[in-house]
C-alpha cells in the first residue's frame, strides 16, 4: 500500500504517541485471569438460577426466544430440511450472514465453487442466557450441499466485530457435514456453555437442539445427568443439561400420531456426521487433594482432551512429580517439556487421585523461558493435572 | 503430532501474552488516550479470548483479540465514555521548550481523542495497524468507500488540529 506525505506523517505521528508506552505489567497474565473468573461468576448465578427451574419439574418448557416461527411448510428447495425457520429477529441478518462467510473460510473450496448458492436457515438466535448466538443452516454451492450449526459469544459478534480480519480469522465455531437427506426426521444438536464458564468447576453444559417441528417433546440423558426433558418449540428446545461426565443423548418424542406415539431411540446431541459435535464440556475433575502448591508447582490445570500448558516464569530443572485425576475413557499421558508422541508418564483414569513420577524438567519445548506440560487425553476424558518440581 | 495438535502448542495463551501483548496495548492506548485504561481494555480483550483459546489459536489470534478490543473500546464508549474528551488547551509553545517532545504526542494524542469514534477508528487500524482500506472495512462493518471517506476527515481535522505538525521530516526519512 503507499501512503501520502501526509498519511506518512500520521503514521509517524502515532508511533511517536506510544513511545510513553510503560513496561509491559507483571500481573498482565493474572490480571487476564481474574477478569475471566469474575465474568465467569456473573454468568454461574444465571445459569445456578436456571438450573434450580430446571429441577422443578421433569418437563420445563424451552427457553427459546421464539416469537415468530414460519411455518413448518414453507417452501424450502426439495434438497432441504422441511422444517421451520426459527430465526426470531433476536440477531440481526449482518451477524448471522457472517457465520455463512466464516463457513466459507472454514471449509469452502477456492473461488466460485465454496460460494453459497443458496442459505436455508433452521435457526439464529441468541441462547444459553443470551451468551451465545445459535446457529443452523444448509447450504448448496457447486460442490454440493451442508448442514451446519454452530455458535459464537454474543460479545464477539455484536455491532461490527464479527468480521474477519484475516482469512480464516472468526469468532465462529461451526460444525459442518454433509446435509441428510430431506426425510431425515433426527435431531440437529449443539453442545456449548455459557460463555466464561469454560475453566469453572460450575459450568454446565447446555444443548441446542432441533428436529422435525411435529415432534412435541425431546428428552436428554448421559453419563453424570438426571436427565430431563423440553416440550419444544416446533422442533426446537435449548436446555441447561447440568454437568455430563460423557456422552449427552436426545430422544425425540414424537407425535403420538405418529409412529405409534414412539421415539427414534437415543441420539448423540450434535450435527449428524461430525462427531467433533458430538463432545459435550464435561464435568471438571475434583480437587487434587495432597498436592503441594506455592513456588514448585508449574500450575494446576483442569480440562478434557488435548491441551498444552505453560508457564513462562518457572524456574527449575530436574525431576517432577506429576499429581493427576481424570475420568473418561482414558489414560492419559502427562509430557513435560517435550513433544514427542510416545514421551510422558501414563495416568489411569478411574477419577482418583494419582501421584507419580514425571519427566524431567528440560528446554522449554517452544523456546524461551519457562517450562511446559502437555496432556495427552480423547475428547472424552476430563483431567485435573499439576506438575511439582522436586 | 497431527496438525490440530500442532496448531494447538504453537501458541499456549500464556506465550501469546507475553509476545503480542506490548504490541495490542498500543493499539488499546491510540483508542483509550490513556495507559491504565489500554490496558484494562487488552485485559478485557484477552480475558473473552482466553476461555475458547484452544479454537481461536487455530485461526488467527492476533486478529481475534484485536478485534474484541476494537469492540470493547467500541461499547465502553458508547456506554459510559461518549463525554470524555480531553478539554484542555492544546499546548502553545510546540517545540521551543524542553518539553517539546512530549508536547507534540500530548497534540497528537488530543486531537485523535477529539476525533469521533469512527474516525479514531479507523486512524488507529489504517495508519498504525497498517491495514488495507478493505480490512479496515470489515472490523468495522463499513463500506470500503466509507473507510476512505472518514480516513479523509479525520485527515482534514488532524490538519486543522495542528497535529500532524512536526512529522513530516520524519516521515519523509523514513523515521517513526
Amino acid at each position: 500500500m503507499t501512503f501520502t506525505d501526509e498519511e506518512q506523517a500520521l503514521h509517524a505521528a502515532l508511533a511517536d504517541v506510544t513511545l510513553g508506552q510503560p513496561p509491559m505489567p507483571v500481573d498482565r497474565m493474572a490480571g487476564v485471569r481474574r477478569r475471566h473468573a469474575r465474568r465467569r461468576a456473573v454468568q454461574s448465578v444465571g445459569a445456578a438460577v436456571l438450573a434450580v427451574v430446571v429441577a422443578a419439574g421433569v418437563f420445563v418448557s424451552t427457553n427459546v426466544v421464539g416469537r415468530s416461527v414460519t411455518p413448518a411448510g414453507r417452501s424450502v428447495p426439495s434438497w432441504a430440511l422441511p422444517w421451520p425457520d426459527h430465526r426470531d429477529g433476536s440477531v440481526s441478518q449482518q451477524i448471522l450472514d457472517g457465520a455463512v462467510i466464516a463457513w466459507r473460510q472454514f471449509y469452502g473450496g477456492p473461488g466460485n465453487a465454496g460460494r453459497p448458492t443458496k442459505v436455508i436457515w433452521y435457526a439464529g438466535q441468541r441462547a444459553v442466557n443470551d451468551s451465545e448466538v445459535v446457529v443452523v443452516f444448509e447450504l448448496e454451492s457447486a460442490e454440493g450441499r451442508r448442514l451446519v450449526a454452530g455458535y459464537a459469544d454474543a460479545t464477539n459478534v455484536d455491532g461490527s466485530a464479527q468480521v474477519h480480519v484475516a482469512p480464516g480469522s472468526s469468532p465462529w465455531v461451526l460444525y459442518d457435514a454433509p446435509a441428510p437427506p430431506p426425510s431425515y426426521r433426527g435431531v440437529v444438536g449443539l453442545n456449548l456453555t455459557a460463555s466464561g464458564s469454560i475453566d469453572s468447576a460450575s459450568y454446565d453444559n447446555w444443548i441446542v437442539v432441533l428436529t422435525h417441528p411435529t415432534a412435541p417433546q425431546i428428552s436428554w440423558s448421559g453419563a453424570g445427568l438426571n436427565g430431563g426433558g423440553a416440550a419444544t418449540d416446533k422442533g426446537l428446545i435449548v436446555a441447561d443439561v447440568g454437568q455430563p461426565t460423557g456422552q449427552v443423548y436426545a430422544t425425540v418424542v414424537d407425535h403420538p400420531e405418529q409412529r405409534g406415539g414412539g421415539t427414534n431411540g437415543q441420539l448423540p446431541v450434535g450435527v449428524p456426521g461430525n462427531n467433533k459435535s458430538r463432545v459435550p464440556h464435561l464435568r471438571q475433575v475434583g480437587p487434587l487433594r495432597g498436592a503441594p502448591v506455592g513456588l514448585r508447582s508449574l500450575g494446576e490445570v483442569a480440562s478434557q482432551g488435548e491441551s498444552v500448558d505453560s508457564n513462562l516464569s518457572f524456574r527449575g530443572h530436574g525431576a517432577t512429580t506429576i499429581y493427576a485425576r481424570c475420568y473418561g475413557p482414558g489414560p492419559i499421558r502427562v509430557a513435560v517439556d517435550t513433544d514427542k508422541s510416545d514421551a510422558g508418564t501414563v495416568v489411569p483414569c478411574d477419577d482418583r487421585l494419582h501421584v507419580l513420577a514425571g519427566g524431567q524438567l528440560g528446554p522449554n519445548q517452544f523456546g524461551g523461558k519457562g517450562h511446559s506440560f502437555a496432556v495427552h487425553a480423547s475428547d472424552y476424558t476430563a483431567w485435573r493435572v499439576d506438575v511439582v518440581a522436586h | 503430532m497431527t496438525d490440530h495438535d500442532a496448531a494447538h502448542v504453537v501458541v499456549p495463551f500464556a506465550d501469546f501474552v507475553v509476545a503480542r501483548g506490548q504490541a495490542l496495548q498500543r493499539t488499546a492506548y491510540l483508542f483509550t488516550g490513556d495507559w491504565l485504561l489500554a490496558e484494562d481494555l487488552l485485559q478485557t480483550a484477552l480475558a473473552r479470548a482466553y476461555p475458547r483459546w484452544d479454537r481461536i489459536v487455530r485461526d488467527d489470534p492476533e486478529a481475534y483479540v484485536r478485534r474484541v478490543i476494537v469492540n470493547t473500546w467500541s461499547s465502553w464508549w458508547r456506554r459510559k465514555w461518549r463525554g470524555e474528551t480531553p478539554t484542555g488547551q492544546l499546548p502553545d509553545r510546540v517545540g521551543s521548550d524542553p518539553y517539546a517532545e512530549a508536547d507534540r504526542r500530548d497534540a497528537v494524542r488530543r486531537a485523535l481523542a477529539r476525533l469521533p469514534l469512527r474516525q479514531r477508528a479507523v486512524v488507529v487500524l489504517r495508519f498504525h495497524e497498517d491495514m488495507s482500506e478493505t480490512q479496515v472495512a470489515a472490523i468495522l462493518g463499513i463500506s470500503v468507500g466509507t473507510v476512505k471517506s472518514q480516513a479523509s476527515k479525520a485527515l482534514a481535522k488532524l490538519r486543522a488540529d495542528d497535529a500532524l505538525t512536526g512529522y513530516g521530516a520524519a516521515a519523509a526519512a523514513g523515521g517513526e
